[in-house]
């Protein structure tokens, strides 16, 4: 913020101002972090050579080294035969600069007079270079998001030691009024510090050795240099990776009350790894968390679905279940018929004996189809193709189509009736009875009340169209049998399925790791292995390559380098490896092309069944290191599931609290290797379909910041400011200290950037985030929500510009019809949100559609905001010059302004009007002469702003 | 009191005064909004303009500067018509800067239009 004084110096009608301009060594040799750009700083330590300096000398002997803290000093001339020297200094004594770093400068030897000094040489730490400045031209500007700033100086005398490129460049200055006297000065302040980008020379026969030099800040090397490639925050191996499910739901409109969706969106499996928590799968049956008690009583039916839903193709079936008490002995499904009351037997006489029926039956008296002792399942169906596309085969031994093995006709009417299965031989073994159905004592001539041999009291009550009715547990009868041994409402028909049988569950591939060589590894080599990726290795350890082990102790993943090498561990030998040879961990004796895994985790959308979150409640997940391992659906899963699924890293959640809709958990040990990841879901909390938004498996190697944006393998998800923040200090080498985060920026779940200039980096991730990044005039840098939207606040107003304080205000109203349309496409990783907004609501007749992707907010209303905000960004917002009274030497990019100025009749276009500062412009003239022509002192700003809107 | 330089008085046929001798102040670079003069930036200058210059008063301007374009002075006493509510007085000014001398022609025994500039007065 402008302080009163300076707001104050802006208004006077005269005032005054000084500079002083300095020199020294190169950024990588001078350390300027205590120089704050309007801070105060003594640049004017200095003392003498006590003895003879030449260019073979290593240590620079003074009267006293008090003062010096920059690292690097200046030599002047004594006479015309010497030159001016920049000098790094490693270390110093109380009389003498040490550790000597010289360069006599591009193409010049340590010969003849360079690098020779005599005694009583000046030594200082800056090079004063005021009295050959004549004007200075400093603008600052914010573009894309990032404000930086430029100085153009001229002058004449121009030394090519001084001046020469990349030198650190002073400059300091001093106003009055102060405190409202115009006689009074202000104290010395930094101006700038930056480097010399460029330096133009220009000399005629007057010889004044005119020259120009561009100078920059800390951008300009930002602008030049690649930041190395990352992996922010926590690294999703599945994100988007191949995922396969037990099931999908196939008829939505089950649990098209639910509240999971709308509409008929796809329910598939990819949906878990697509980083939108508005996406789901369900699972076509309903996972069951015990064991059902299976029931030996061999041949039972065991499950009737009677009628499909309205609007799906008639379907049918009836399920049987087998279990023999010896677990020995197999049924088979030949030596039986399916009867009805529609069923026409040969009686044989009044004691309910009928050796076989005559027409209107299913006969399966045909090839043996054996069914499993220990318990199994078989459907007879009325549409074969229709049911396997509705269910699949699911654990049913067989699925029979009744079609085939009718005689006579057949039908089974939902509203009542019953359903037995005969033995061939002459007796009922099982009967179901539902619905409307009268008792007819079906094979009693008498001696049965009710509905005949079999069974006892009411009917089942007919379920609604697509549900089933079906026993309690598998195989559960009673002698005579009843409507109590059945649910008799069954919304999830689970035909072949029954206890511990029916988890359901989704594995992801998360792929090979997919590490290669990118450059040859020779045989000898023993430095550093240079790869495409350092993900998934371990800091220190052994890899594989073809048929060699090689060991490591140092893993660089800015530049992903393996470092400190041996070669041929164990028996294997070094050898050549040519570029793209595949780098696998090799960790206990064993070659793992899979990944490390810290973390997995679940997220559901919060959706409420009644006034429970429908979350999984039992659940298992298991990491596999396999290429193809066995899913639960395997029949050999039950016994082979260790052989491909690692039993020591099994997770096993039970009663996992409803009220949470994300878990996370961390494999035993802390992290395992894995190529597959599995959950199973035995049991939702409302006992339901198993149903899933997000899954998430994060690496265990990357960098992770936490919210400091310090800490590496910390699990929070880190800010977008703080990304930028480790990468300027971290990795370009700023002091942590010049880093300012007036606001951390977006949370972002993971953020991976690439390998590319940090500008465009920053760009990047700023333009995503609806932040902005100001270079200060000096090496400060400030990370802060972007004025222009101002989604989380208002900048506070530091100036309002008036007839009083200002010359003159001009206004632009820019073209209007650029823009039809924005749509924005936001997402929010850390919540696991993907939402795509529009403004206005319909396109406008006039401009294009703008369509802006890859952004990260905290959700939908800060994402509208911003399209609105664009939109009207894009379409004329007013564009404003302001020239102020005084010197406004306090005018900073992004700082918020109001105009109060009648420019119109109706006086309504500028009162109180928002802009933000887009650039300010100083014009500097310093009053020096040039030749005999006199150039008078003089100051000239102009700020440029563009209107805010909100 | 009379014109000094560095505590040194001119010849006496290079006193300034009367058409020679001109006290600026920094003048406005501008209006404000409500017409208001804005912007005079700097510190007074002294301008001496002589028709006709003896040569020993060039050269005691001249030795002055040197062979410097400009040099800063210790000490400059000058008029200054704006003091003591337009009554003028003279001040002493322990900062200022003498640019070097400028003349048009040569004359008899001396130089004609000749310029001498000191910018820079503070007290």
């Amino acid at each position: 913020m402008a302080t009163a004084d300076e707001l104050a110096r802006t208004e006077a009608p005269a005032f005054d101002f000084q500079m002083r301009f300095y020199v020294s060594g190169p950024r990588a040799w001078v350390s300027t972090a205590n120089i704050i750009a309007g801070g105060a700083y003594d640049p004017s330590p200095s003392t003498e050579t006590t003895a003879g300096v030449d260019a073979t000398s290593t240590e620079i002997p003074v009267d006293s080294t008090a003062g010096f803290t920059t690292g690097a000093i200046v030599i002047a001339p004594t006479d015309e035969y010497e030159e001016y020297e920049v000098i790094s200094y490693g270390s110093k004594d109380a009389d003498s600069f040490n550790e000597l770093t010289r360069a006599f400068g591009e193409g010049l030897d340590a010969g003849f007079h360079h690098g020779v000094h005599a005694a009583g040489a000046a030594v200082s730490e800056w090079a004063e270079i005021t009295g050959w400045v004549h004007t200075l031209e400093l603008g600052l500007e914010e573009a894309d998001a990032i404000a930086t700033w430029r100085a153009e100086l001229t002058g004449t005398g121009y030394n090519s030691r001084l001046m020469a490129q990349d030198n650190a460049l002073l400059g300091m200055w001093r106003f009055r009024p102060a405190n409202g006297d115009l006689s009074l000065w202000t104290d010395w302040s930094v101006a700038f510090i930056g480097y010399i980008k460029t330096a133009d020379v220009d000399d005629s026969h007057k010889q004044e050795k005119a020259w120009r030099l561009d100078v920059q800040g800390v951008a300009q090397y930002l602008a030049a240099s690649d930041a190395p490639a990352h992996h922010f925050g926590q690294t999703d191996l599945a994100a988007g990776k191949s995922v396969r499910v037990s099931g999908v739901l196939h008829d939505p409109y089950l649990e098209r009350g639910s509240g999971e969706y709308v509409g008929y969106p796809s329910l598939e499996g990819d949906n878990l790894v697509d980083g939108d928590l508005g996406t789901v799968w369900i699972s076509d049956d309903v996972p069951t968390v015990t064991k059902e008690q299976r029931f030996a009583n061999r041949f039972v039916i065991n499950e009737v679905y009677l009628q499909a839903p309205p609007g799906q193709p008639d379907l049918q079936w009836l399920e049987l279940f087998y279990k023999n008490q010896d677990g020995e002995t197999e049924g088979d499904l030949k030596y039986y018929h399916v009867v009805n009351g529609g069923t026409e037997f040969n009686w044989v006489d009044e004691k309910h004996e009928f050796p076989a029926p005559v027409a209107n039956y299913i006969n399966l008296d045909k090839k043996g189809r054996p069914m499993d002792p220990d318990g199994g399942f078989a459907i007879i169906c009325s549409n074969r193709p229709r049911f396997e596309e509705r269910w699949g085969v699911g654990g049913a031994l067989h699925v029979l189509d009744w079609r085939d093995f009718q005689i006579g006709t057949w039908t089974v009417n939902p509203a009542g009736g019953f359903l037995a299965w005969f033995y061939q031989n002459g007796a009922v073994e099982s009967i179901v009875w539902w619905g409307t159905a009268v008792p007819q004592k079906f094979g009693a001539r008498g001696e049965f009340d009710g509905y005949g041999p079999g069974w006892t009291g009411a009917t089942i009550p007919t379920p609604p169209a697509g549900h089933s009715f079906r026993r309690l547990n598998a195989g559960q009868l009673t002698s005579p049998d009843s409507a109590a041994n059945f649910l008799a409402d069954e919304p999830n028909p689970t035909p072949g399925l029954a206890g511990d049988d029916n988890p359901e569950w989704f594995s992801v591939d998360l792929g090979a790791l997919g590490i290669e060589l990118v450059a040859e590894l020779a045989i000898d080599e023993v430095d550093e292995l240079q790869l495409n990726a350092t993900l998934g290795l371990l800091p220190a350890g052994q890899v594989m390559i073809d048929a060699e082990v090689i060991e490591y102790t140092g893993r660089d993943d800015d530049n992903d380098l393996l470092t400190g090498l041996t070669r041929g561990v164990g028996v294997t030998d070094p050898a050549v490896h040519p570029v793209e040879s595949s780098v696998i961990p090799y960790e206990d004796g064993l070659a793992v092309d899979a990944h490390l895994v810290r973390q997995v985790r679940w997220r559901r959308r919060p959706v409420l069944n009644g006034t429970t979150y429908v979350v999984p409640k039992t659940f298992k997940v298991f990491f596999s290191v396999q290429e193809s391992p066995i899913y639960p659906d395997d029949n050999d899963w039950d016994d082979e599931w260790r052989d491909h699924w690692d039993e020591g890293a099994l997770i096993s959640v039970v009663d996992h609290p409803a009220a949470a809709t994300e878990w996370a958990g961390v494999p035993p040990g802390g992290t395992t290797r894995a190529r597959h990841v599995l959950v199973n879901i035995r049991e939702m909390s409302d006992g339901g379909r198993a149903k899933m938004n997000e899954f998430h498996v994060y690496a265990a190697t990357g960098e992770v910041l936490d919210g400091d944006g310090e800490a590496e393998g910390a699990t929070e998800a880190p800010y977008s400011g703080e990304v930028i923040k480790y990468l300027l200090v971290n990795n370009f080498g700023l002091d942590e200290s010049q880093i300012t985060l007036t606001d951390q920026g977006i949370q972002v779940g993971a953020l991976p950037t690439t390998k590319a200039r940090y500008m465009q980096v920053f760009k990047d991730i700023l333009r995503r985030t609806g932040c902005a990044l100001y270079f200060g005039l000096d090496e400060a840098v400030e990370h802060r929500f972007s004025p222009w939207y101002p989604l989380r606040g208002l900048p506070e107003v530091d100036v309002t510009w008036s007839r009083s304080n200002a010359r003159r205000v001009s206004v632009t109203r820019p073209e209007r019809h650029n823009v039809s349309q924005v749509r924005l496409r936001a997402m929010n990783d850390q919540d696991d949100l993907i939402y795509e907004v529009s403004y206005p609501p319909r396109p406008l007749a006039i401009g294009s559609e703008l369509i802006i992707e890859d952004m990260v907010l905290g959700g939908p209303t800060e994402a509208c905001l911003m399209a609105e905000q664009i939109f009207r960004r894009k379409n004329g917002p007013l564009r404003a010059t302001v020239i102020p009274s005084g010197p406004a030497e306090w005018v900073r990019p992004g700082q918020r302004h109001l105009i109060t100025w009648t420019v119109d009749q109706e006086g309504t276009l500028l009162q109180g009007a928002n802009f933000v500062v887009k650039r300010v412009q100083f014009g500097i003239n310093l009053g020096k002469a040039t030749g005999d022509a006199h150039q008078r002192k003089s100051w000239d700003c102009t700020v440029t702003l563009d209107e805010l809107i909100f | 009191m009379a014109f000094e330089i560095n505590g040194s008085s001119p010849p006496d046929d290079a006193e300034p005064g009367g058409y020679t001798y001109r006290y600026i102040l920094p003048p406005p670079t501008g209006l404000d909004g409500t017409g208001n003069a804005v912007g005079a930036v700097g510190t007074p200058e002294v301008e001496l303009s002589y028709q006709s210059l003896s040569a020993a008063g060039w050269a005691y301007f001249v030795n002055i500067t040197g062979g410097s374009p400009s040099v800063d002075l210790s000490s400059l006493e000058a008029w200054n018509p704006y003091a003591s509510s337009g009554a003028g007085a003279w001040e002493t000014y322990t900062t200022a800067v003498m640019h070097r001398p400028t003349y048009e022609r040569t004359g008899w025994g001396g130089y004609e239009g000749v310029r001498i500039r000191f910018t820079g007065l503070e007290a």
